[in-house]
């Protein structure tokens, strides 16, 4: 569409018309990246938190804590995405709160929620990892490829 | 105590900021970006150099969706120095990530207890 | 082994500057190094701990020592757990050659840290005695070895 309508333009115009897109956009990424920093920073702190609470009060090591942090800020997600909240900080933080867990987390349990009119087999059984899926297909099979690769170097590289 | 929370949110934080990047630069859906993190994850595990991040930055590194990819590697090579490459395959059915299999339980649960928004 | 050091002396400004601004001495002062108080010989750990304090990579110690078992837990300066997987090697090898009669437990994680400060501190004021020090250091061992 963009090209079309620029065709029709003369130079001059197709320049301003640059100009103004280089603009427009560049101010929102900025902004945008601010956000992202400051609330997945903070989304981090607070596992950070969650781990150092498991570690003072259970029995949990730096390498064990993990595992039970990462299933408590999903739990977490759970609670603001059912609540409707984690929609609105979604908007204002954009990747800040899509690439922890949590955002993870969000896609698999608001696509849970929105299809469970639709019966808890078809509905919320097969639409759960529509966003999702991808992930862990290509993590999984990512993690398959490399741990395949560095075995293989392992054993006969003698690294 | 103190410098891990800071670290934790500066590792954290320029994370998302790698996210953001991709999805507002380079104009790639959510869905993309989160698979290269994970893929990156990955890649970045198989080297060696994203268990230390984890050393350096706490929740930082283990919050973001990078993990996975780290968590899934980690299961994967834990087999196989135990059964060779064999266990390259047994591994990757062994492991999941936690985030997967929570995201799963409290995915289900939240449909119970939840109802759709308008 | 250049290249650590060199890093080490970048590291080593940044994090003095920011432990001045932090609570972390706090949490050491009283409550590093070794069992003082206790009537069990802490010879070992008393040198395990001297060893450890010269070591520039290295910041809070706490050693415990009982029958032929050394339990040493210490903390890594922030800037240099980059190294952290290392540092433990080195320092496992290190007290391994040091003491070569004793079965060395050694572990730069916070919560081994926590519990061994915990035992050294009941060393100090309970007076436990061989068998029971022996029992704690055998959880916090089994505690150390978990994985994921």
């Amino acid at each position: 569409m963009a090209n079309e309508k620029r065709k029709n333009l003369t130079p001059v115009q197709q320049e301003y018309h640059l100009f103004e897109k280089e603009r427009e956009t560049k101010r929102p990424i900025v902004r945008n990246c601010a956000r992202a920093f400051l609330v997945g920073g903070i989304i981090c702190t607070i596992g950070q938190a969650i781990s150092y609470f498991y570690m003072y009060f259970f029995d949990f090591t730096e390498q064990t804590a993990g595992n039970p942090t990462v299933a408590t800020m999903v739990f977490l997600s759970m609670i603001l995405t059912g609540l409707g909240v984690y929609d609105r900080i979604a908007q204002f933080a954009g990747a800040g709160s899509a690439v922890p867990v949590t955002g993870f987390g969000n896609a698999v349990i608001s696509a849970a929620i929105e299809h469970r009119t639709e019966g808890f087999v078809l509905g919320v059984g097969s639409n759960m990892f529509k966003l999702a899926g991808s992930v862990i297909l290509f993590g999984t099979f990512a993690a398959f490829v490399i741990a395949l690769i560095k075995t293989i170097a392992i054993q006969w590289g003698g690294l | 105590m103190l410098t891990m929370f800071f670290w934790a949110f500066v590792v954290g934080g320029l994370i998302c900021v790698i996210g953001q990047i991709l999805m507002d630069v380079f104009k790639l859906t959510p869905a993309h970006t989160l698979t290269i993190l994970v893929v990156t994850g990955a890649i970045l595990d198989g080297l060696g150099l994203y268990e230390p991040l984890i050393d350096f930055a706490g929740a930082g590194a283990t919050i973001p969706i990078t993990s996975f990819g780290n968590s899934l590697v980690h299961g994967a090579m834990q087999e196989a120095e135990k059964h060779g490459i064999v266990g390259v395959l047994t591994g990757m059915f062994e492991v999941t990530s936690v985030g997967i299999s929570a995201a799963i339980v409290f995915g289900f649960i939240g449909a119970l207890l939840f109802r759709p928004k308008g | 082994m250049a290249a650590l050091m060199v890093a080490s002396g970048c590291a080593k400004e940044e994090t003095e500057q920011k432990q001045s601004l932090q609570g972390t001495n706090l949490m050491r002062s009283q409550t590093s190094g070794t069992a003082k108080g206790t009537k069990l010989d802490q010879g070992p750990a008393e040198r395990a701990a001297d060893y450890l304090r010269r070591r520039e990579d290295i910041r809070d110690v706490v050693v415990v020592n009982s029958g032929d078992r050394l339990l040493v837990a210490y903390q890594i300066p922030h800037m240099q757990r980059w190294n952290r997987k290392k540092i433990e090697k080195d320092v496992e090898g290190r007290l391994r050659d040091m003491f070569p009669g004793y079965k060395v437990i050694s572990s730069s994680d916070l919560k081994i840290f926590w519990k061994t400060q915990q035992l050294k501190t009941k060393m100090d004021n309970k007076r436990l005695d061989q068998r029971e020090v022996n029992r704690e250091i055998g959880r916090i061992e089994k505690l150390s070895k978990e994985q994921t």
